[in-house]
């Protein structure tokens, strides 16, 4: 009977999951593997053959696309590492603030986050407009030196990365929120009591109960800045000089202007296993799983 | 108790499954991802004199055309195409779909196109596209048709030559679309210069540039002539290269041919102009953002479409035109005249009715239609003079000079490689990051690595 139960809520559960494993093997699991076999082709829209790691091959001597890691990883360090420190900083500030002030602040910090990147790409090319943008305009008001934000490759990726961070920062500002509303107040009252000043207070204790949420930001934070594109696509189509091409930049030039399918995809696995390589990481050394004993 | 808590189970996973399927499942459109969509109209009865061949079978059939242009002028007057289209044929339903100026988008949308198998029957392209989109094999041979078609012998030369790609004839060029040095006459008047004589050389045109430039401080508010920052297309570099006596790329032995010396004293005269500080940073590819369409520049390179545009928005403003520019007055110049042409898929399952709407498309009566519509040059024989005497002449005159002096991007497969890599040393160069030969080599070697 114990059994048969034990069966039974085994196959319900199986039920229960299989529209989402269905979901994942037909639009994840398929296309990544028919991704990898067509790395391993020359496929160009109309033909198709198998030329072995010829592809790999050419990435390793392919300076462009040497260029497109290097600019993503200043991406992913700067908008992540800036994004988690502003973030944590703001919600620190709205989490002491009590009034009705606060709750309108959060609101706006966060509607950039669920706003079209693209539509706020071109609201960001308008603020970045050399001429009639309000960015020099402001740099202007303050006594600097203007600059072509996007024109100029010294400064068009710290523009899409300020962009970035602007879009993220309300996002990772919630979920710190989140957790700060979850540590218990007497671990402060306690620390208090001891003589802890603040800053003893937020190092030995805000900071290690914010760690499981600190490296879920990390993880999703470092896949999505590895998967930079559309802000680069519309503001700078990887411009000026290369300076802002990424990864994914390169695999949709490479496959869609160029036709050169087969090195997209091979372009793509490089990206797939860079990405891993950081997750792997973090796993190991992110300690997740770490319990604060606070009984 | 145990059956019924199963049987919910079952029926709730199968819902679930439904739910999923008919969400990834959807109606095909035939209109594919149209930023806008059109209907054909089936229309009245066909007159009697216009009476023309009808596919065999008379059955209804829906053919599907994307055009060039996303504007409002765009869609009305391939809506009056259509419409006409279907006086003649109301059995031939034609869908039409706009596409991007931006070549890249276009691309991106054709690629989507064969990859999904919603590749239109009919497509307006580019220069660039006939060798790029012609050595995928997009495109069908039109010989065959033209060979029974009545009007043949009236459509122009260069028409069929911009055409062709490796003797085939895939496409026709439906009109000439020319990039026009235009100037404003107000601002050539406030700089006292001599509204009447524009520049005809490089260095004429460096000293009015400089002269019509106006700056608060270091910042420039007014630019002397538009040179742009990014000119991912080389549609503003290329006429300097081939003024200069480059061939800029062979395309009877398919190589580059662009670190000639010829080459290089383009890259660094428009090296010279932009250190000038003459302009304001722009995309050459997005015209809306030029400077000259803001009303912020007293020159730059228009087509015919921008043109119409800023008089429409600045009546007041009265334009000029610069003969095509010479190097030094020495040898004539090369403008850059692109060719917007038509072809018809190698995959249309309707090519006969496919064939009929690209007859039609170049009939004189669309054809002037176009011209009436934006003032774009005619590709008619029997319709040149009517064109010369048509609405603004000092305009046509320009246009006919640079369409006769003009040469348009090369039909080679690998276009699109060249210009991602010439352009990166056309911003090396004006960036003052390289010399004009080292940039020009150094994108040799990489398309050349690439073609290989």
């Amino acid at each position: 009977m114990k059994r048969s139960n034990m069966i039974f809520s085994d196959r319900c559960g199986y039920l229960f999951i299989m529209p989402y494993y269905i979901f994942f093997l037909i639009f994840v699991a398929f296309p990544l593997i028919v991704n990898i076999i067509l790395s391993f082709t020359n496929f160009n829209l109309k033909t198709i053959s198998f030329v072995g790691f010829k592809n790999y091959a050419n990435l390793l001597t392919d300076k462009l696309f040497h260029i497109s890691i290097r600019n993503t990883l200043i991406y992913v360090v700067f908008t992540v590492f800036f994004s988690i420190v502003l973030g944590l900083g703001l919600a620190l500030a709205l989490n002491l603030a009590k009034s009705w002030g606060a709750k309108l602040f959060r609101g706006i910090i966060y509607m950039p986050y669920v706003t079209s990147m693209v539509s706020m790409s071109m609201v960001w090319l308008w603020l970045y407009d050399p001429t009639s943008g309000a960015v020099n305009a402001i740099v202007e008001a303050l006594g600097m030196t203007p600059h072509q934000w996007l024109y100029d490759e010294r400064y068009a990726l710290g523009a899409i990365i300020v962009m970035g961070i602007w879009k993220n920062i309300g996002y990772y500002m919630t979920l710190f929120l989140a957790g700060l509303m979850n540590i218990p107040a007497y671990l402060y009252e306690a620390a208090w009591v001891d003589g802890a000043n603040a800053f003893r207070r937020f190092l030995h204790i805000t900071i290690p109960m914010l760690r499981p949420v600190t490296f879920f930001i990390l993880i999703t934070g470092v896949i999505n800045a590895f998967n930079v594109f559309e802000q680069v696509n519309v503001m700078t189509s990887g411009g000026p000089m290369n300076s802002t091409t990424t990864i994914v930049h390169q695999i949709y030039t490479r496959s869609f202007t160029e036709y050169r399918m087969g090195y997209g995809a091979a372009q793509a696995v490089v990206l797939l296993v860079i990405i891993l390589i950081f997750t792997l990481l973090n796993f190991r050394y992110g300690s997740q799983g770490q319990d604060m004993d606070i009984g | 108790m145990k059956k019924t808590c199963n049987l919910v189970t079952v029926l709730l996973t199968v819902l679930m499954l439904l739910n999923l399927l008919s969400g990834c499942g959807s109606e095909v459109s035939p209109t594919g991802t149209p930023q806008e969509s059109l209907l054909g109209e089936n229309t009245a009865a066909i007159d009697s004199s216009e009476k023309a061949a009808l596919p065999e079978d008379g059955a209804p059939v829906t053919i599907q055309f994307w055009f060039q242009g996303t504007s409002r002028e765009d869609l009305d007057f391939v809506q009056k195409c259509i419409s006409s289209f279907n006086e003649k044929y109301p059995n031939i339903t034609v869908e039409a779909t706009g596409m991007s100026s931006v070549i890249s988008e276009q691309e991106t949308k054709l690629n989507a196109g064969v990859l999904s198998d919603t590749y239109p029957d009919v497509i307006a392209i580019v220069l660039a596209q006939v060798g790029s989109r012609g050595f995928l094999g997009d495109f069908e041979d039109l010989q065959p048709y033209i060979n029974e078609w009545s009007e043949k012998d009236d459509l122009f030369d260069s028409a069929y030559e911009m055409g062709k790609y490796q003797g085939k004839q895939v496409a026709l060029g439906l009109f000439p679309n020319p990039q026009i040095y235009t100037y404003r006459k107000d601002s050539f008047i406030e700089a006292g210069l001599d509204p009447d004589n524009p520049p005809g050389t490089w260095a004429q045109l460096k000293d009015a540039a400089e002269k019509l430039t106006k700056r608060e401080g270091h910042k420039v508010i007014f630019a002397g002539l538009d040179v742009p920052s990014i000119d991912s297309s080389l549609v503003f570099t290329e006429p300097y290269m081939r003024s200069a006596g480059s061939a800029v790329i062979d395309e009877i032995n398919l190589k580059p041919a662009f670190t000639d010396d010829a080459t290089i004293e383009a890259l660094d005269f428009i090296s010279e102009l932009a250190q000038l500080n003459i302009s304001i940073p722009h995309d050459q590819q997005k015209g809306d953002e030029r400077p000259f369409m803001n009303g912020m520049a007293a020159i730059s390179n228009l087509s015919l479409s921008q043109i119409n545009q800023f008089k429409e928005n600045n009546p007041d403003i009265e334009l000029g035109y610069f003969p095509v520019l010479s190097k030094d007055g020495s040898t004539p110049g090369t403008a850059f005249c692109g060719y917007q042409l038509v072809a018809m898929s190698a995959a249309s399952k309707h090519k006969d009715e496919a064939w009929l709407l690209i007859e039609h498309m170049l009939s004189n009566e669309v054809v002037w239609d176009r011209t009436e519509t934006f003032n774009q040059p005619i590709v008619k024989k029997s319709l040149e003079e009517p064109y010369i005497n048509y609405g603004d002449s000092v305009l046509n005159t320009a246009v006919l000079e640079y369409v006769n002096n003009g040469k348009g991007k090369a039909t080679v497969p690998w276009i699109s490689v060249f210009n991602k890599y010439v352009s990166v040393a056309y911003e090396e160069v004006i960036n003052g990051k390289k010399t004009s030969e080292q940039a020009l080599i150094d994108a040799e070697t990489a398309l050349l690595k690439e073609i290989e």
